[in-house]
């Protein structure tokens, strides 16, 4: 069953009730929310996303919820709940779906240690993955959502998994968070494309979220062999540039923006010589999508 | 004497490292950290394993690579620990 066969009212009985089950990837999470803004987001981001069994197990049971008191009223607070901890401060009530799409990524990444978790996104094509490690506000986002419009299926925007014991990139396949300007860009880019109204003055500017593809949610189960690792930076008007990455150089970056990789010590280690021995590297400052991907596939094809 | 005739051996016990075109990257288990280090950092750590210990540092080296930055590198290992020097009464007679 997927969320999009529940009706409305399903649906809220079940965020107000025990929780819905979702399945994102190998996680299922457990939501309560009696938040209706959330609740409408959801159910048009999450439409094609697997419902599991009520009953089965949860790995992570959360909730979204208004803060109580005649604040409400006024100013309404939301706040995060896993296990009965709040690991975030409350935001403005209308930023509980960006809320709750932060404390899933939280929750990953601070509990599923049987990966190796990288901040980046991660896309397959021909059962190949490419990943773009990368901080907020280096347009990797922005870049991954246009690759999605273009061939390439999703499989995460936000945390890339590595299975510690095969090496192989798991899917998340969530929607993906925008952010300021690349809301726009990407309206431009994919008017077909399912985009949220943008939710403004959150921590990180303007947050709109677009909806995966259905090949990526369909395909969610499906692991890829790691190849290439592209390390991208947005500049307006740059030409494109794509620069090789010594082997060594690719290993820091990797670790740079690697959430558990000093967690998991040794095996951290080990894990990530073996990702940089199948992948080869690239830094690719763009200006333009169309240009940044055309770069992406000569790399993918040719090797050049 | 010149500091490529250094006696060197590797201490590997507490680190975990790897080596791709001559430099190395390498992971200290005890403090936790990780370094990168240029060639010809892993091209000498290579050597050292395969050659055991009490070899020369500067004759180690592939046919071909250079030992350009060799004292600094060697510095650099040192100071991390994962090479130590070779006391003359540690070496085996031949």
């Amino acid at each position: 069953m997927k969320i999009g066969t529940l009706s409305e009212t399903e649906l809220s009985r079940h965020l107000h009730g025990d929780g819905l089950r979702l399945r994102t990837g190998p996680f299922v999470v457990s939501l309560r929310s009696p938040i209706a803004d959330l609740a409408a987001r959801l159910a048009v981001l999450y439409s094609e996303f697997p419902v599991a069994e009520p009953d089965g197990f949860a790995d992570f049971h959360v909730s979204v919820r208004l803060a109580s008191g005649p604040r409400r009223l006024i100013k309404p607070q939301a706040i995060f709940d896993f296990d009965g901890f709040h690991p975030f401060n409350p935001l403005p009530g209308d930023q509980a779906f960006a809320m709750l799409e932060w404390g899933l990524n939280w929750c990953v990444y601070t509990h599923a240690h049987e990966f190796l978790i990288i901040h980046g996104a991660s896309l397959e094509r021909d059962g190949k993955a490419v990943l773009l490690p990368a901080p907020s506000g280096s347009g990797k986002s922005t870049l991954c959502a246009a690759l999605t419009q273009r061939g390439w299926r999703l499989m995460s925007d936000e945390l890339i998994l590595i299975e510690r014991e095969s090496g192989t990139v798991r899917a998340l396949a969530r929607p993906i968070s925008l952010k300021n300007a690349s809301i726009a860009v990407m309206r431009r880019y994919a008017p077909d494309a399912v985009i949220t109204e943008p939710v403004h003055d959150t921590a990180k500017g303007s947050v709109a979220h677009m909806r995966a593809t259905q090949d990526s949610i369909v395909r969610m189960d499906e692991p890829a062999t790691p190849h290439w690792v592209i390390v991208p930076r947005y500049r307006a008007d740059a030409d494109t540039h794509v620069e090789p990455m010594s082997k060594a150089a690719l290993f820091m970056t990797l670790v740079d923006n690697a959430f558990n990789y000093s967690l998991l010590r040794e095996q951290g280690f080990s894990c990530m010589a073996g990702l940089t021995d199948a992948c080869s590297g690239y830094r690719i400052e763009y200006g333009s999508l169309d240009e940044a991907i055309a770069a992406l596939d000569r790399l993918v094809e040719h090797g050049t | 004497m010149h500091r490529h005739a250094l006696m060197l051996r590797l201490a590997e016990e507490d680190f975990a490292w790897r080596e791709w075109a001559g430099e190395a990257v390498i992971y200290d288990a005890i403090s936790g950290d990780t370094h990168r280090l240029p060639a010809p950092a892993g091209s000498l750590l290579t050597a050292l394993r395969q050659h055991g210990a009490a070899a020369l540092a500067g004759a180690m080296l592939p046919p071909g690579e250079t030992s350009i930055g060799l004292d600094e590198v060697i510095d650099a290992l040192l100071a991390l620990g994962i090479v130590e020097r070779i006391a003359l009464e540690d070496r085996h007679p031949v």
